[in-house]
């Protein structure tokens, strides 16, 4: 799935004393099966853009399409599906449920989706396999170190086998060897063709990715 | 699956509320059952609250020892001869609403002569200034040799007691009865009369007749009292709701966001959070339910004066609401607690 954004701006509290201009003139095209690093400090935009390819918020300013399909002008519901059947997120604070267990966290995609119950336990089986948490099925969020969240949030992308996986500071809350491993099993993901947009600040990533590309004050600039 | 999920992570939930709703709800029957009851919540009619007995014995002894026998009631105020006056006692109105008083039996020449509270504020008391000197029945004055006060155990209800000539009374009471009237702010209990009864059995009476018959037909009038605490109750169940789905909302908002991730549309969400309300509050109900039913089924003393079981169950409601959320709360703090915050 070819992601392409043509003179993308997103302005916050527009026409208001508040207006904050996040981002502004972004052309970017993602290939399918790319990975992609984004860099940039704090407030430069680079979770705007994520949320913005990710379907979360609207541009107002410019389109983004995935496969010539304009995500930007489709209703919410329409949007929703798109979301829950092509891209996954990943998350620095995990964004799982912390109080449910493993395969409650992994359930959620599924309950949206196309999926019918009988196939949920294969499907979480499979993706739990993959990142290799399948003991953990029953396990509470709360319970597991955070190396392992963010294997159990990696599953739970994954669970509806998307194109996309949008990931925002994967590594950010975790040690060293634990960023190794999560940024293997993204690797992994690549190499079975998915796209892979990871936002970060952790170097390690740059030297492992297709692109690197640069966001500073709103504006992009490829490396 | 969602509903097993649900209760198998609130049932702790649910649990902390029965205690603390337990504690609450006793609390609360000390204290606003008290206010109910003082607020006139749903009093019945003047006729069905009093109690008069036609005793046929010329032993005074006898029927000073039934008044002792049921003196244990602290609320029952009992009209009879006492020393050489006979009590002869009525409610001394205390606001607009409470214009309500006992009425006056007297034995007058072989005949019972009921009179109703509006005769006998309108013949012999003037309400702003009760100074009464003499009660004219029939044609026999009687002398008011004393003015009591006595206050019951409840804290505003004042009965005042006139203390008629014991000689005048007997003048024309029949000589070969007493008259025994028992007062009591609302009917009694199951409980009470058997005790009556009882005390009749024990002391050898057993020609005991009950004059008002109208015990059985109680009407229950709905007076402004109870519109007033409904309409409270009302507003307290729906600040309760209103308070229950704000926080289901906002402390769920993670979640929802969590959702939105995953695929959720917003309608999705909007019916997710209306689901849970209406469980929780369907649950809420149900335990309400449970808890009326039982309180009802093994107090009857206690709710001998709780009337409209409409009203108390919205009271039993909200209060049980107000558990959830008091336990609710307590759960995050202890959270945030742990969590370090």
């Amino acid at each position: 799935m070819v992601i392409e954004l043509k003179n993308v701006g997103k302005t916050y509290n527009a026409g208001k004393d508040e207006e904050v201009k996040a981002l502004s003139n972004v052309d970017l095209k993602i290939g399918q099966g790319e990975f992609i690093c984004i860099f940039g400090v704090s407030g430069s935009g680079k979770s705007t853009l994520l949320h913005l390819i990710g379907a979360m918020d609207t541009p107002t300013e410019g389109t983004i399409t995935y496969d010539d399909v304009e995500i930007g002008k489709m209703k919410d519901n329409a949007q929703s599906r798109f979301r829950n059947d092509n891209i996954g997120f990943l998350f620095q604070d995990y964004a799982l449920i912390p109080y449910r267990s493993v395969e409650d966290n992994l359930k959620i995609p599924l309950y949206f989706s196309k999926y019918k119950p009988n196939e949920f336990k294969d499907i979480i089986n499979k993706r739990l396999e993959e990142v290799g948490m399948s003991k953990y099925l029953k396990r509470r969020v709360s319970n597991l170190s955070g190396g392992q969240k963010q294997k159990v949030a990696l599953a739970r992308a994954l669970m509806c086998d998307p194109s996309v996986i949008l990931c925002d500071e994967p590594t950010g809350a975790l040690d060293s060897a634990s960023s190794e491993e999560i940024l293997k099993l993204l690797l992994k993901v690549k190499e079975q063709g998915t796209t892979v947009i990871v936002v970060t600040h952790n170097k390690m990533f740059e030297n492992y990715s297709d692109r690197n590309i640069h966001i500073k004050d709103g504006h992009i600039c490829e490396a | 699956m969602l509903l097993l999920s649900y209760i198998k992570n609130h049932i702790l939930l649910h649990i902390a509320s029965f205690a603390m709703y337990s504690i609450l709800l006793f609390i609360m029957l000390l204290v606003i059952g008290e206010i109910i009851y003082d607020n006139g919540y749903d009093r019945l009619s003047i006729e069905d609250t009093t109690y008069t007995f036609r005793i046929y014995t010329d032993d005074r002894s006898k029927v000073d020892s039934i008044v002792q026998s049921i003196d244990d009631y602290s609320d029952i105020l009992v009209a009879s001869e006492e020393n050489d006056y006979v009590l002869v006692s009525f409610l001394t109105p205390i606001s607009e609403n409470r214009n309500i008083g006992m009425p006056i039996t007297v034995v007058n020449k072989n005949e019972i002569a009921y009179l109703s509270t509006v005769f006998f504020y309108d013949n012999f008391i003037d309400i702003n200034s009760p100074d009464v000197n003499s009660v004219v029945v029939g044609d026999k004055e009687f002398e008011v040799i004393g003015q009591q006060n006595i206050q019951l155990c409840l804290p505003v209800e004042i009965v005042e007691v006139l203390c008629l000539n014991m000689d005048d009374f007997w003048d024309v009471a029949r000589s070969d009865s007493i008259l025994l009237s028992i007062y009591k702010d609302e009917r009694m209990s199951d409980g009470e009369l058997d005790a009556l009864n009882k005390s009749f059995v024990d002391n050898g009476i057993t020609a005991v007749k009950y004059l008002p018959d109208r015990i059985s037909s109680a009407s229950k009038v709905m007076n402004s009292d109870e519109v007033r605490l409904i309409y409270i109750m009302a507003i307290l169940s729906c600040l309760c709701f209103a308070r229950l789905t704000l926080m289901l909302v906002v402390n769920r908002r993670e979640e929802y966001r969590i959702m939105r991730y995953c695929g959720a549309s917003k309608m999705i969400i909007a019916r997710y959070i209306l689901d849970h309300v209406m469980f929780v509050l369907t649950v809420s109900v149900l335990c309400g339910s449970v808890l009326y039913w039982v309180f009802a089924a093994f107090s009857k003393d206690l709710f001998s004066y709780g009337g409209s079981a409409f009203a108390f169950y919205l009271l039993v409601l909200a209060g049980y609401l107000a558990a959830v959320l008091v336990t609710s709360g307590l759960f995050i703090l202890a959270k945030a607690a742990k969590d370090g915050y």
